[in-house]
């Protein structure tokens, strides 16, 4: 099999752009600095290859705060709604928060040099004798009589032979043959379920049923339900039983 | 502490048992003299200490903390054994000793935990299978039966009868067992 190769690019994100563009200048986080690397971080991103939509939208949002910050030191007298603001104190918080995590994230990857603390190995502890009061000899005698009641039992399915009791084509015909005889006729009635009862009128109507269903899609019979669970009305267009092949 | 020593308890920490004199010379590795010279500087003010018997190296918690920890084990242990208990404790007894893949046959469930727990409390005990050396048999302990107050597991109630009901229920078991296994070839 010729291995997949999967080269995804690395993509710097926007805080790390705007970070690396600040430290660059050897500046502190502030509206100052951000808004004196403004138009380097436009021209950056502009020069970006074609991004995915979510990641670009970020790249976005961040210009309009920066471009929102740079507009204001120009302007002065340039009112800020209380979002305007909020989403300025935000990026100067990511940002802060950014720095100091990359900065941590030196230290973690020299650590992760370091050599290994290893874990003790716990010898199983020696026993201390602790009986239960609950614990006698008819106790025990009880315990083992639930044992003996709960037994596994084997797992061999019993057998259960499925008896004939008609077959669905002997229903067919028998069906057609009346429906032919008498045009229409109720389900209720062949199917006998309105004399027998129990388990053997079950199984009568589940192959008359059966039947029924043939017999429509055959298209010998056409069947009417009125409501749910209500007797069904099979009527048939032809008197003769059809033949075919 | 001086670089020995400091190897020797990481090293019978880190294997968790204790270790013999020359193993440690081979381990570490140094001479008898070094060694001797090692042990010798162990503090005895903390709250892991070295045992050495002059054969022996062992790591141990604190005679001070002694009857603290004593205290706690027991009240962890102190609850009943409860009905997975009881049965297992019955099985070992009347139909022991069993290997806890037997056991977990008889009660139909898994019985690991159980096992651990009367094992901590000291109601059973794991020995050696001599016929199967991968595998633990478990039986009773001494203690058991004395606080039982019978003096071998033929004196508890009716326990041939038992012992041999539960051994025709296996038996009637595995032949079913065997007997779908072979209608289904």
């Amino acid at each position: 099999m010729v291995p997949i190769d999967i080269k995804t690019p690395v993509y710097e994100g926007p805080l790390e752009i705007l970070l690396e563009l600040i430290e660059k200048r050897k500046l502190s986080i502030s509206d100052i600095s951000l808004a004196a690397v403004t138009d380097e971080y436009i021209a950056r991103v502009n020069a970006l290859p074609q991004l995915p939509v979510d990641e670009t939208a970020e790249f976005i949002a961040l210009a309009a705060t920066l471009l929102l910050i740079k507009s204001r030191s120009l302007l002065p007298t340039l009112e800020l709604s209380d979002d305007e603001s909020r989403d300025i104190k935000e990026l100067e918080y990511r940002l802060a928060l950014y720095q100091l995590i990359k900065e941590a994230a030196r230290g973690v990857g020299a650590a992760l040099r370091d050599p290994y603390l290893y874990e003790g190995e716990n010898p199983e502890p020696a026993p201390l004798f602790i009986p239960d009061a609950a614990v006698t000899l008819s106790s025990l005698r009880e315990a083992a009589e639930a044992l003996m009641r709960g037994f596994p039992q084997s797992l061999a399915l019993p057998k259960v032979e499925v008896k004939k009791i008609m077959s669905l084509e002997e229903m067919i015909d028998r069906m057609s043959q009346r429906i032919s005889s008498a045009f229409t006729m109720s389900f209720r009635q062949f199917s006998g379920l309105d004399k027998a009862q129990g388990v053997e009128a079950r199984h009568g109507v589940i192959v008359s049923f059966l039947a029924l269903l043939e017999l429509v899609k055959q298209g010998i019979l056409r069947a009417q339900q009125e409501e749910d669970f209500g007797d069904i009305t099979m009527e048939s267009d032809r008197i003769s039983t059809p033949t075919y092949e | 502490m001086n670089d020995l020593l400091v190897k020797i308890e990481a090293l019978l920490f880190a294997l968790g048992r204790p270790l013999s004199r020359s193993e440690l010379i081979k381990l570490v590795p140094c001479s008898e003299a070094e060694l001797a010279q090692a042990l010798a500087q162990a503090p005895q003010d903390r709250g892991v200490i070295l045992v050495d018997d002059n054969k022996v190296v062992e790591l141990r918690a604190a005679p001070v903390a002694a009857e603290l920890i004593e205290k706690i084990r027991r009240e962890e242990y102190a609850r009943e054994v409860g009905r997975a208990g009881q049965e297992v404790l019955s099985a070992v007894l009347y139909r022991g000793p069993l290997t806890r893949s037997e056991i977990d046959f008889i009660r139909g469930v898994n019985s690991s935990q159980t096992l651990r727990t009367l094992t901590m409390r000291g109601l059973v005990r794991k020995v050696p299978n001599p016929k199967d050396s991968r595998s633990f048999l478990y039986e009773t302990t001494t203690e058991l039966l004395a606080t039982l107050g019978v003096s071998r597991a033929q004196d508890l109630p009716e326990y041939a009868e038992v012992r041999e009901k539960l051994s025709k229920l296996e038996e009637a078991y595995r032949q079913k067992e065997a007997a779908a296994h072979n209608e289904s070839i």
